[in-house]
């Protein structure tokens, strides 16, 4: 009798707790990208100061893309938000006084695109920005609010403090 | 799938007809002299080994006896016992029974009896009581994981001493958490920030799962976690209770004393505890937070070490017409945060310094400290009784970490700043309580229960960050509830709440400049985060519910609307929380939350199984909550995602089945099953469930106790977890895989020079298993949960 119930008690919280189905609610964050042949900027990259550069990556997403934002800051303590696996060779640590910061972000209106835009960090010669160690972060959405986070670690410089090592 | 349904529906039926069949039983109600129902009288069959005790409303049954004469004989502390003689036929016998006093009355009786009525007002949703030995038995580092045993709690974990309650998957501001019978007030609405209560001062918890507004206002949606920390008993000289403990996983180390004195009208007492642990281990030596490999140092999770300390006296006096309690208590904590990762955000650390000692507590860490202040008068005229209480808290919440330039913020914190630059948020609460209650018992039938309640607060913040500003708030109640008992096992009951709140916020603007355009060279401005905002809010609440109780069996029905006020941070937050990325905006126009829900609480027993099944049904009009949408902002997010607070239409349901089967005298098989959907019927999360949503989890324990010597007892007991995968999420959280766990425990009574001990030793997650909690904080950075944990613990009650 014990048995029984127990077995019956079983089943009955097996039909109480079983009614739930999968859904068909979008549950993908979008992807980012950076593998395609000639994707930049690449973990380690250099980007030069009032020189232009284009960023160029696969954005993609099940349901619909929505926006993206790049930020720019720099890692002179080497606080590392990198999502990269790969580690690249930092300078050493500093403080900094003016460092250089790019915020901006863009709408996107499809599923999937080839992102290749124009992008100048200009720099005053008169207050030059400290160079360095920068994260390029990027974030995308998609139109649920999932969001993909891509930290790479790039190297900020002027042209001309290369030429002149 | 609906023949077994089917099959299985009759199957039941002839289960509970054999029953009806089988069944004569005697059964009644016990009263004192005075014709107040006694709870815990004793009622015995002669003729059989069985004992039973009467419940709450004074009401006992004992079944399963053939049809025949019997002597009963029922008793109870400072009454004459009383024997019957009852002739029992095919079907049942009611008993209504008056005792007298008997002439030397204790009383430590009368005051149990004070403790009692503390609670005859109807909890209007099912609930679930634990004593301060459930609490000792399950301890498992925190007050919160030691109730999520119990089907329909949860604990929200944020590292190993800390967790904050949530009740079927609501949390936050969404319950109430009373200290007798003061709503305990810190910063519950943040996700990081835990029940600032120490935990081995209970002496006992009652959960009340469903909408609760009724006893505490706004808030109380989920329902209400009462502690009793102070139970005073009186003639019981000088006693004491010490309790320490120790964990191995993360070498915490803990003791509490109780110390009390008690004589024929006062009770002093004074507790005192603390603890201290190390950063906690993990199963594996790495965890992953994006694609980034974080190395750990022998699976210890960097900086989560911590410490807590308490201090409480409380005074309670009997007097001639009322018993005063005044109660004084003292909390801190301190604990890292995982440094790897502050929020989602991964970190770099100096390993060589994080990983030199597992006790330090570095950056990022909190601290926090919780005075709060109590005094308690009941009255007693008549069939009336009046209680007055008054209380006083003030919570204070510092979090620390680096400064970090963000945004535009400039690169180092300038020296013109009134705090330092480690401090990220500081948050300041005093709150002010004021209750009347009275209550009202009408013959044998009819019980009342009015009251007012009003509560002022004043929150100030600090620190570099901005998530709320400063705001103060005055609001107050009444209230009004009224019990029938239709017959002896019938009764409905009702209430009902009106509330008005008034919120006034200060405005608050950036301490630094963020320029408005990309190359040019334009003035950078102060952001103002939020401006001047004040809100009133009207609402009210109600409940019914209808119950039919014997000994054996019992069921519920509960209905209640309930309501909660928006906070500060809904209404008018404007910064960024760069621990998630995410700018978040409150909404000045957003209405009070609204919920109902419906309960039903099924109860079935017999001498060997008992059987609780509570499912629910609930839904909000306006379920509160932050939306990550799809938008960044450049200038006042700083290029963060936009987290917007809006409203949406929320449906609820789900249940607990608890099953306990004991199929011999020393053995006991015990089932937890918990459920809980949630979905989202309108706004921009359509279809969408509730952030934090509890998965299916099913516990079952076995046990083992048998009594040595004389009073003295051995326990051993074997826990087995089933949590399924949680696969129903909305941004951002992550799939969470299922997973199963193990655990042991042990324990004993002994003697040792004359004294009596207790002493008990746990195995938590006895294999080792690498596993992830859903609800969780640190489940957003793929933090996994503790691996195995022993602990061992001993008390000593003199």
């Amino acid at each position: 009798m014990t048995t029984k119930q127990l077995v019956s008690l079983l089943l009955l919280s097996g039909i109480f707790f079983g009614g739930c189905d999968t859904d068909s609610i979008d549950q993908e964050r979008p992807v980012i990208d950076f593998t395609l042949e000639g994707s930049f900027p690449q973990a380690c990259d250099t980007i030069y100061f009032n020189e232009g550069f284009e960023l160029r990556a696969y954005f993609s997403d099940n349901e619909g893309l929505a926006s993206f934002s790049l930020d720019v800051h720099h890692n002179f303590d080497h606080h590392s938000h990198s999502t990269e696996p790969v580690s690249c060779e930092l300078d050493s640590t500093k403080e900094a006084t003016n460092p250089f910061v790019y915020i901006q972000d863009y709408l996107l209106d499809s599923a999937e695109i080839q992102v290749s835009e124009q992008i100048l960090f200009s720099s005053d010669s008169s207050q030059r920005h400290d160079s360095g160690d920068y994260h390029f972060f990027l974030r995308l959405t998609d139109i649920n609010g999932w969001t993909t986070y891509r930290g790479v670690p790039v190297k900020l410089l002027y042209r001309d403090s290369v030429l002149n090592k | 799938m609906s023949i077994v349904v089917r099959s299985y529906l009759f199957f039941n039926l002839l289960i509970i007809s054999n029953y009806l069949v089988a069944q004569s039983r005697i059964h009644g109600r016990v009263y004192d002299q005075e014709g107040k129902a006694l709870t815990g009288a004793i009622v015995q069959v002669k003729e059989k080994p069985e004992v039973v005790m009467t419940d709450s409303l004074g009401r006992f049954s004992t079944s399963g006896l053939p049809p025949g004469f019997y002597t009963l004989q029922v008793s109870f502390m400072g009454c004459t016992n009383q024997s019957l003689r009852v002739s029992l036929q095919e079907n049942s016998e009611y008993l209504e029974v008056h005792l007298q006093p008997s002439p030397y009355q204790l009383n430590e009786i009368t005051i149990q009896e004070k403790n009692l009525s503390e609670n005859t007002s109807p909890p209007f949703g099912p609930s679930v009581e634990v004593s301060a030995n459930f609490l000792q038995r399950y301890d498992q580092g925190s007050l919160m994981q030691s109730l999520s045993r119990l089907g329909g709690v949860q604990s929200q974990s944020i590292g190993s001493g800390t967790s904050k309650p949530m009740i079927r998957g609501l949390g936050s501001n969404r319950l109430v958490v009373t200290e007798n019978g003061v709503k305990h007030e810190s910063q519950q609405w943040g996700m990081d920030h835990g029940l600032e209560m120490d935990q081995y001062s209970a002496d006992k918890v009652k959960v009340i799962q469903g909408p609760s507004s009724l006893k505490y206002g706004s808030d109380a949606l989920a329902g209400i976690i009462e502690v009793q920390s102070f139970s005073p008993v009186l003639n019981q000289g000088f006693r004491g209770k010490l309790n320490a403990h120790t964990h191995s996983n993360s070498g915490r180390l803990g003791s509490h004393l109780t110390l009390s004195w008690s004589d024929s009208t006062y009770h002093v007492e004074m507790k005192a505890g603390g603890t201290r642990y190390g950063d906690y281990t993990v199963p594996g030596d790495s965890v992953d937070i994006y694609s980034f490999r974080i190395p750990l140092d022998e699976g210890r999770l960097r900086n989560t070490a911590g410490r807590d300390h308490s201090l409480s006296f409380a005074f309670f006096r009997q007097g001639e017409q009322a018993d005063q309690r005044l109660q004084l208590s003292y909390y801190f904590q301190q604990a890292g945060f995982f440094a790897n990762a502050h929020g989602i955000e991964p970190r770099s650390v100096d390993y060589s310094l994080h990983d030199r000692s597992n006790w330090d507590i570095l950056l990022p860490q909190f601290w926090v400290k919780h005075y709060k202040f109590h005094y308690m008068n009941d009255r007693k005229i008549g069939s009336w009784s009046l209680k007055q209480s008054f209380a006083y808290q003030f919570n204070h919440r510092e979090e620390l970490s680096e400064y970090t330039q963000h945004g535009f913020m400039p690169a180092s914190l300038p020296d013109s700043l009134s705090y330092w630059s480690e401090l990220d948020r500081s948050f300041k609460k005093h709150s002010y309580h004021y209750q009347l209650i009275t209550h009202y018992q009408q013959g044998n039938r009819w019980q009342f229960e009015q009251g007012l309640a009003f509560e002022g607060q004043r929150n100030r913040i600090g620190g570099r960050s901005f998530l709320l500003p400063n705001f103060n708030q005055l609001g107050g109640g009444i209230f009004s509830t009224a019990r029938y008992q239709l017959s002896s096992y019938h009764s409905i009951s009702g209430g009902f709440r009106i509330d008005a709140m008034q919120l006034k916020s200060e405005q608050h603007a950036d301490w630094f400049a963020t320029p408005l355009l990309h190359d040019v060279e334009s003035e950078p401005v102060y952001l103002m985060r939020s401006s001047e905002l004040e809100k009133t809010f009207m609402n009210y609440a109600w409940s019914i519910s209808y119950e039919w109780e014997t000994v054996d069996r019992a069921i519920a029905i509960h209905l209640g609307r309930s309501f909660r006020n928006p906070i500060a941070k809904e209404l008018a937050a404007n910064g960024v929380n760069y621990h998630y990325f995410s700018y978040e905006i409150g909404n000045p126009d957003l209405d009070q939350e609204v919920a109902y829900q419906g309960d039903v609480n099924l109860r079935w027993s017999n001498t060997f199984i008992e059987l609780q099944i509570n499912p629910f049904l609930g839904y909000f009009e306006n379920y509160l909550f932050l939306d990550p949408t799809s938008e960044y902002d450049q200038l006042y997010g700083q290029g963060n995602q936009v987290f917007r607070y809006s409203e949406a239409a929320v449906l609820r349901t789900g249940g607990e089945v608890t099953l306990l089967t004991r199929f011999s005298s020393n053995w006991m098989l015990g089932n937890t099953t918990e459920y809980l959907y949630t979905e989202q019927l309108s706004g921009t999360k359509l279809g969408y469930p509730l952030p934090f949503s509890p998965p299916l989890s099913s516990l079952w324990s076995l046990s083992y106790e048998m009594d040595y010597q004389q009073e003295r007892a051995i326990r051993f007991e074997l826990d087995y977890q089933l949590v399924a995968a949680q696969t129903r999420i909305v941004a951002p959280e992550f799939i969470t895989p299922s997973y199963q766990l193990f655990g042991f425990r042990a324990q004993a009574d002994f003697s040792l020079f004359g004294q009596e001990f207790t002493s008990s030793f746990q195995i938590q997650n006895l294999l080792n298993t690498r596993y992830w909690n859903h609800t969780s904080l640190y489940r957003l950075m793929n933090l996994p949960e503790m691996g195995r944990n022993i602990q061992i613990s001993l008390h000593y009650i003199f």
